[in-house]
C-alpha cells in the first residue's frame, strides 16, 4: 500500500503559514466547491456507487413536456457499450452548466448554448468523466482521460486530467491552457480506467486501484493487484472487482479512506459489478454471456447478485430469466438503479421487449415488474422510475404504473436519462433534450 | 608586490582560514532547502505542481531558460494551477512561490557581492531589494509567461515553442549582466538592462551569451534527472533541489559574474586608454 509522503497536513500548513502570508487574506477555504446542488449530475450513475438514484431535484412527475433541446451535441454513449463501459456518463451536469462528451456546454436553466470545444473530443473516444468537487478550487475541477495522448496511451492507457471547469472555446485551442494538473502529480501515472468520485477524490485503476486527490492529481493511496475490471464505492467501503473474474478473489472490499483491504471473495466469471449502495455491492450478469449461452443452445443464466461489504459475503441472488418472465427467450440485462429500499431494472427479452422490475434489497424478491417499451436505461428517484430507450417513460416508484410517456419528434432517446433539478435530460443521437413538468 | 596586492593576499587568506570564503560563495547551498521548503508547502496544500523532470527520450533537448540564477526544479508551479484558487489558498501559494524566488535571487546577490574581496559579506540592502525587484519580474516573465504564450498557442503552432526558447535565450543572453550590475555597480533595474544590453551589443557577445544562456538552461534541467530516478517522493525532491540548486545556482551566478567582470574590465581599460 502507497500512502502520499506529505508528512504535513494541508490545513497545519495553511495554518502555520498563512499567518505570516497573508494577514487580511480571509478565512481560509474550507469545505468542498462549489456546493452542491440540486441540478448536479457529476458522473456516471450520478454518485461513485453509480446508482442511479437521486433524492434532490423535482423532475417531471405527472407529465412532461418539452423545455428545451440542443442540437449537434453528440451527448450519447454507444449503446453496445453502456452496459459494460465504465469510461463516461455521456454528458455531466455540475454548477448549473450541462456538459456533454463532445465538449458542448449548455446552461441547464434555458438551453442556451454556452460553448462549443474539441477539448474533449480526441479521435472520437470518450473521454469525459465527471466533475469532482475540491477543497482549494473554487470552481472544482472537470475530470477527462484522452487529452493529448502521447506514443505510450495506447500500451499503457491514458492520462487523466484535472482541468479547470471554463475549458477554451475555440476550434483547435490547446486545453493544456486548462490543464491543472495530471494524474500522479508531481510524477505523471497512466490510468486504464477512471470514475468514482466522492468527497474530492477520484477512482481510477491504475497499477492497481488508485485513489487520486481531485485538488492536485496526487495519488492519496494505491491497492495493487491485478488488473481492475471495476469498481465502485460507498460510504465506507470501495469495492474492486479483478481479473480474472472467477478467481477466488476477483471482488476486494476496501477501506474507503486508507485503501486498506478487509476482505475478498470469488465472484462467477459472467457476474460484472455495476453498483453499490449502503455497503451492499450488486453484480449482473455480462450479456455477452447471455448470448453466449444463447449461441450454444444453453439455458441462459441472467442473474442479480447482492453482496454484502461488511460481511463480505453474497448477500443473495435473484435469478432474472424467472423474474421477468422471459426464460429463455431472455436477452440482456439493461440499467440498473439502487435506491435506499429498492432496485429497479430492465431485463430485454427476445422481440424487443422490456421488462421493468423492482426488487428488494433486503432478499432480491420482486417488488413488482412491468412490460414497457422504453430500454433500456433506467434512473429513480423516490417518487418515480424513469426509462429511456427509444422513447421515454415515467412510472410509479411504488407499484410501476405508467404515469406518462414522451417520444422525441425526430429521432430515439438513445443514451441514459440524467436527472438535473426539475429537468430531465434526455441524450437523443444528435440531440438533447431537457423535459420538465407540463 | 605592492601593498595593495599584498593586502589582497592577505585577505584571501584570512578569508579561507576563516571560512568566509565559504560563506561568500556557499550561498545558493542556503537557498536551495529553503526552495525545498517552499516546494513542499505548496504541495502539501494540494496545489497541483507539474512534472518538469528531464527525460531521456527524443528530443533529448530540454531547456530551463531563466534571467537570473533560479533553483533547479524537478516541478513546478504552472499558472493553469493558479486559476481559480480560493484566495486564501491562492494568496498562500504565491507567498510560498515569492518567497523561493526571494532565496535564490538574494542567494544570487549575496553571491556576487561576495565575490568583490573588497566588500563586506552583506550586500546594501537598498541593492538587493532592487535586484528582488528584478528578480521577481523574471520569473513572472520567464516562467508564467512562457507558459501562458505556449499553452494559448493553437495546437497546431506548438513548434513555436522552440522559437520561443530560443526568442528568450537572446533576451537572457542580451540581460546576462544586468542583475550583476543591480548588485556590483548600485545601478536601477533598468538603467541596469540598458548597460547589459550596449555592454553586450555585437554579433560575438550576443552568440557568446546565448550559448552560455542554454547552457545553463539545460544543465538545469538535465540535473532534476535524479529526481526520477530517487522515486519521485519527497527525499528525492528535497536531495534534487538542494543539490541542484547548490550546483547550477552558482555555476549560473558565477557564469553572470565572470561576463560581468570581462565587460566591466574591457570599459575600464577603453576609458584609461
Amino acid at each position: 500500500m502507497d500512502t502520499g509522503d506529505g508528512g504535513l497536513s494541508r490545513r497545519s500548513v495553511l495554518g502555520g503559514v498563512a499567518a505570516t502570508l497573508t494577514a487580511g487574506a480571509g478565512c481560509l477555504g474550507s469545505g468542498l466547491s462549489p456546493a452542491s446542488k440540486p441540478g448536479d449530475w457529476p458522473q456516471r450513475g450520478y454518485d461513485a456507487g453509480h446508482t442511479n438514484y437521486k433524492t434532490a431535484g423535482s423532475p417531471p412527475l405527472d407529465d412532461a413536456s418539452l423545455a428545451w433541446q440542443v442540437g449537434e451535441t453528440a451527448a450519447t454513449v454507444d449503446t453496445r457499450n453502456i452496459s459494460e463501459d465504465i469510461w463516461h456518463a455521456g454528458l455531466v451536469v455540475g454548477d448549473g452548466t450541462v456538459l456533454t462528451q463532445r465538449g458542448t456546454t449548455i446552461a441547464l436553466d434555458d438551453g442556451r448554448v454556452k460553448r462549443r470545444t474539441e477539448c474533449l473530443d480526441e479521435g472520437g473516444r470518450p473521454a469525459l468523466v465527471g466533475v469532482a468537487r475540491t477543497e482549494s478550487y473554487a470552481d472544482g475541477v472537470l475530470l477527462s482521460t484522452a487529452l493529448d495522448r502521447g506514443p505510450a496511451a495506447d500500451h499503457d492507457g491514458p492520462e487523466l486530467y484535472g482541468l479547470r471547469p471554463s475549458i477554451p472555446q475555440s476550434p483547435g485551442g490547446r486545453c493544456a491552457a486548462s490543464r491543472r494538473w495530471t494524474a500522479g502529480s508531481p510524477r505523471d501515472v497512466r490510468v486504464t480506467r477512471a470514475g468514482a468520485i466522492t468527497d474530492g477524490t477520484v477512482l481510477a485503476a491504475s497499477e492497481g486501484l488508485a485513489a487520486i486527490d481531485a485538488d492536485d492529481g496526487s495519488v492519496s493511496w494505491r491497492a495493487a493487484g491485478r488488473e481492475v475490471e471495476a469498481f465502485c464505492a460507498t460510504g465506507e467501503h470501495v469495492f474492486v472487482q479483478r481479473q480474472p473474474l472467477d478467481a477466488a478473489d476477483a471482488l476486494s472490499i476496501l477501506d474507503r479512506d486508507g485503501g486498506e483491504r478487509q476482505t475478498t471473495l470469488g465472484t462467477a466469471v459472467d457476474d460484472r459489478l455495476v453498483a453499490a449502495r449502503d455497503g451492499m455491492a450488486y453484480l449482473r450478469t455480462a450479456t455477452a454471456a447471455i448470448a453466449r449461452d444463447l449461441d450454444r443452445d444453453r439455458e441462459p443464466t441472467a442473474r442479480l447478485v447482492a453482496v454484502d461489504g461488511a460481511a463480505g459475503e453474497i448477500e443473495w441472488r435473484t435469478d432474472l430469466t424467472e423474474a421477468s418472465g422471459f426464460g429463455a427467450a431472455i436477452r440482456e440485462i439493461g440499467g440498473v438503479a439502487v435506491g435506499p429500499d429498492s432496485i429497479f431494472l430492465t431485463v430485454q427479452g427476445d422481440g424487443g421487449t422490456t421488462v421493468c422490475l423492482a426488487l428488494d434489497v433486503r432478499d432480491g424478491s420482486v417488488q413488482w415488474s412491468r412490460r414497457t417499451s422504453a430500454s433500456p436505461w433506467v434512473v429513480a428517484t423516490d417518487e418515480a422510475v424513469y426509462l429511456s430507450g427509444g422513447d421515454v417513460a415515467c412510472l410509479d416508484r411504488s407499484t410501476g404504473e405508467v404515469r406518462w410517456r414522451w417520444s422525441p419528434a425526430s429521432a430515439n432517446a438513445r443514451g441514459p436519462l440524467v436527472i438535473a433539478d426539475r429537468r430531465l435530460l434526455v441524450p437523443g443521437e444528435y440531440t438533447l433534450y431537457a423535459l420538465e413538468e407540463a | 608586490m605592492t601593498v595593495d596586492e599584498a593586502a589582497t593576499t592577505n585577505r584571501q587568506s584570512d578569508d579561507a582560514t576563516s571560512g568566509l570564503w565559504l560563506l561568500r560563495r556557499g550561498w545558493f547551498v542556503l537557498a536551495g532547502p529553503l526552495a525545498t521548503a517552499a516546494l513542499v508547502g505548496v504541495r502539501s496544500l494540494s496545489i497541483p505542481l507539474a512534472e518538469t523532470t528531464y527525460q531521456l527520450e527524443f528530443p533529448y533537448l530540454s531547456f530551463a531558460v531563466s534571467l537570473v540564477p533560479a533553483w533547479v526544479a524537478p516541478v513546478t508551479l504552472r499558472p493553469e494551477a493558479l486559476w481559480g484558487l480560493k484566495p486564501a489558498y491562492l494568496a498562500v501559494t504565491v507567498g510560498l512561490w515569492t518567497l523561493a524566488v526571494l532565496a535564490v535571487v538574494i542567494a544570487a546577490g549575496l553571491f556576487w557581492w561576495g565575490l568583490d574581496r573588497d566588500s563586506s559579506v552583506l550586500a546594501p540592502l537598498s541593492r538587493l531589494g532592487w535586484l528582488v525587484a528584478y528578480g521577481l519580474a523574471a520569473v513572472v516573465l520567464t516562467v508564467f509567461g512562457s507558459d501562458l504564450l505556449v499553452g494559448s498557442l493553437p495546437a497546431d503552432w506548438a513548434g513555436l515553442e522552440w522559437g520561443w526558447t530560443l526568442l528568450l535565450a537572446l533576451v537572457a543572453g542580451r540581460l546576462f549582466v544586468a542583475p550583476v550590475a543591480i548588485v556590483r555597480d548600485g545601478r536601477r533595474p533598468l538603467d541596469a538592462v540598458r548597460w547589459s544590453i550596449r555592454s553586450l551589443a555585437g554579433v560575438r557577445w550576443t552568440v557568446r551569451c546565448t550559448g552560455l544562456v542554454l547552457l545553463l538552461a539545460f544543465a538545469s534541467r538535465v540535473v532534476t534527472a535524479p529526481f526520477g530516478a530517487l522515486g519521485g517522493g519527497l527525499v528525492g525532491l528535497a536531495l534534487t533541489v538542494a543539490v541542484g540548486t547548490a550546483l547550477v545556482g552558482s555555476a549560473h551566478a558565477y557564469a553572470m559574474a565572470f561576463v560581468y567582470d570581462l565587460v566591466a574590465g574591457n570599459q575600464t581599460e577603453g576609458r584609461e586608454s
